[in-house]
């Protein structure tokens, strides 16, 4: 018994000081803030960083204002599970190349786009509420990240 | 239970027993799963120590390589992945001798003999083979070891720079050094000197390009097998060359510095053909509303002529690099290597700009004259660069390359896959676009 707490706790001691070092190594804590260079941290999304830096939209909105919603509960959800599901698809390896944007973050950049286009494309948007459209992207395909072209 | 006093002691012990039963199986458990945990943890920290290793050093430069290294061995030690790739477009294997030349389309299709009836594709035309194949399978046609053809074709077939700017220092009065040949790329000298070239005979060109350097002296021994000397149907016809009829050189089918740029890597356009048919392009009033860099460039000053290598967007260069040599061209020995393209690019504005052409004897344009008919006839080469320019995907900013050599992850790394070849046998079937997912299960197309 005596033998198996002394155990149970040097384990539970080991997980503690390796998770806390791999969260620092990881650079775990800037996924909470809104620093662009955070998206960028594991690689994948260097190339996305850099199209946005030179995009016509780098001076008005960072990934996140664009990503995730504009709501908190939203915001920490979408994040959430990106975040989750990032982490697990690059350390498996498995996800497709090019990656490719999930119809819930499409929905969601979408919704960036008429948070602050709203009014200007009002009267292009359809009558009814969930009608046929076009994405904003369909046609602006580079404000978000240049070099498309 | 522990409020009661206990009625017997043999159920105080059992009870103890129990409790501290639950207790053990408890720290049994946290101790697994902490175990499982610290492993998944250990698991992660090392991808990811692995992974900031990958994109720390995504190639490492073992050895230098310059303007004068058409030879892909170099590169080789430094960009392993690429160069795999690039071996890999001859198939696994590198199959010589006559036997093994792929299906004569002639056989196939009796009628393109007579189709091509008094010009060389109805002696000799054949399936087309990877990359690797481009300068032995020209080396071994019947088309050119039959007929008398000209210098211009190595334009597209092998590895030509450094013969084109040695040539072209030359006749511009420069002295050559090895120095000039492999510090800068020198354009205006490449060009001069393929136009000195373009209309000398083939054996002949090929002839100085084995005794070019190639930035590796002192080994000959090229990746893939050279043509026999005169093909298969002349001098050593479907025999082994004599040891001393070694060619003096290597030369190499398209290599590495054919598109990169050997001191940052970029890619680049190195074609005389390409600089004048986009530069004509460019100058004309042709459709090119898929190439943002040329409408720029017709809406400003016009002062200098239209340079692929300083304005194209890193996009049009991942097609451009290919339209080097993809395209619709004359390529015989009435006049120089010339691509249509001073109306456009579409199939109507080649042929009226072949029509316009005159040869510089004064003499009409025209690719043959028919063996049965008399007629003078055009024939289009493979314009797939024209091809790609009227369709959906050029519209949509996909280029060549995005489909031809998509991108694979190694790691942290992103490697273009330089096995060019159909987008068919490496996408599954009804895979979608690599480039453009996003549009796909969209309601509307463009």
């Amino acid at each position: 018994m005596r033998i198996l707490s002394v155990a149970v706790a040097l384990v539970v001691g080991v997980l503690g000081g390796l998770g806390t070092f791999t969260l620092g190594y990881g650079d775990g804590l800037s996924y909470l803030t809104n620093d662009p260079t955070a998206c960028a941290n594991c690689h994948i999304m260097q190339d996305h960083f850099d199209s946005w830096v030179k995009s016509s939209h780098r001076d008005v909105a960072a990934c996140g204002d664009c990503h995730l919603p504009h709501d908190f509960v939203g915001k920490w959800i979408t994040k959430a599970d990106n975040g989750f599901f990032h982490a697990l698809a690059f350390t498996t390896g498995n996800f497709p190349e090019p990656i490719q944007i999930k119809p819930r973050n499409r929905r969601v950049t979408q919704g960036a786009c008429l948070h602050c286009h709203g009014d200007l494309v009002d009267p292009l948007r359809p009558a009814e509420h969930g009608g046929d459209m076009q994405l904003c992207v369909h046609c602006h395909s580079d404000v978000g990240h240049a070099l498309r072209r | 239970m522990f409020k009661k006093a206990p009625e017997n002691s043999n159920r105080t012990a059992s009870g103890r027993a129990r409790a501290q039963r639950g207790n053990v199986l408890l720290l049994g458990l946290v101790f697994v799963v902490a175990v499982a945990a610290t492993a998944a943890v250990t698991y992660v920290l090392i991808t990811m120590f692995t992974h900031k290793q990958d994109a720390r050093q995504p190639f490492v430069r073992v050895v230098e390589v310059d303007e004068m290294t058409t030879d892909p061995e170099p590169w080789g030690q430094n960009w392993p992945r690429q160069f795999d790739g690039w071996k890999s477009t001859s198939g696994g294997e590198f199959y010589g001798g006559s036997s093994a030349m792929p299906e004569s389309k002639l056989e196939q299709q009796p009628w393109l003999k007579r189709l091509y009836a008094g010009y060389a594709f109805s002696i000799d035309y054949r399936e087309a083979r990877g990359h690797a194949y481009m300068l032995y399978d020209q080396g071994v046609t019947e088309r050119i070891t039959q007929k008398p053809q000209a210098g211009a074709c190595l334009h597209c077939h092998a590895s030509t720079t450094v013969l084109y700017r040695s040539v072209g220092l030359e006749a511009m009065g420069e002295e050559v050094t090895a120095e000039k040949l492999s510090s800068e790329f020198n354009m205006p000298a490449v060009i001069r000197g393929f136009e000195e070239l373009s209309q000398q005979p083939y054996q002949d060109v090929l002839a100085m390009l084995y005794a070019t350097p190639d930035g590796t002296p002192g080994e000959n021994e090229p990746v893939f097998p050279q043509a026999p000397t005169g093909g298969f149907t002349g001098e050593y016809a479907g025999q082994a060359v004599p040891a001393d009829h070694l060619p003096l050189g290597e030369a190499h089918p398209v290599t590495c510095i054919d598109c990169h740029d050997p001191e940052t890597m970029s890619i680049r356009v190195t074609r005389p053909g390409f600089m004048q048919g986009i530069r004509d392009l460019a100058e004309g009033d042709g459709d090119a509303s898929h190439l943002p860099s040329v409408e720029q460039w017709r809406a400003g000053s016009r002062k200098e002529p239209y340079d692929p290598n300083k304005l194209a967007t890193r996009q049009e260069m991942r097609s451009f690099t290919c339209g080097q040599c993809h395209v619709e061209y004359y390529c015989a020995n009435k006049t120089t290597l010339t691509f249509p393209w001073g109306e456009g690019l579409t199939v109507d504005d080649a042929e009226q700009v072949w029509n316009e052409m005159e040869f510089p004897d004064g003499t009409e344009f025209y690719d043959y004259k028919h063996g049965e008919t008399g007629a003078k006839a055009f024939k289009a080469q493979h314009p797939e660069f024209e091809l790609w320019s009227q369709g959906i995907h050029a519209r949509s900013g996909v280029s060549c390359a995005d489909c031809h050599m998509p991108y694979e992850r190694e790691g942290a790394m992103k490697v273009s896959d330089h096995n060019v070849q159909s987008p068919m046998e490496t996408l599954e079937p009804g895979h979608p676009c690599p480039q453009r997912r996003e549009l796909r299960g969209l309601p509307h197309a463009l």
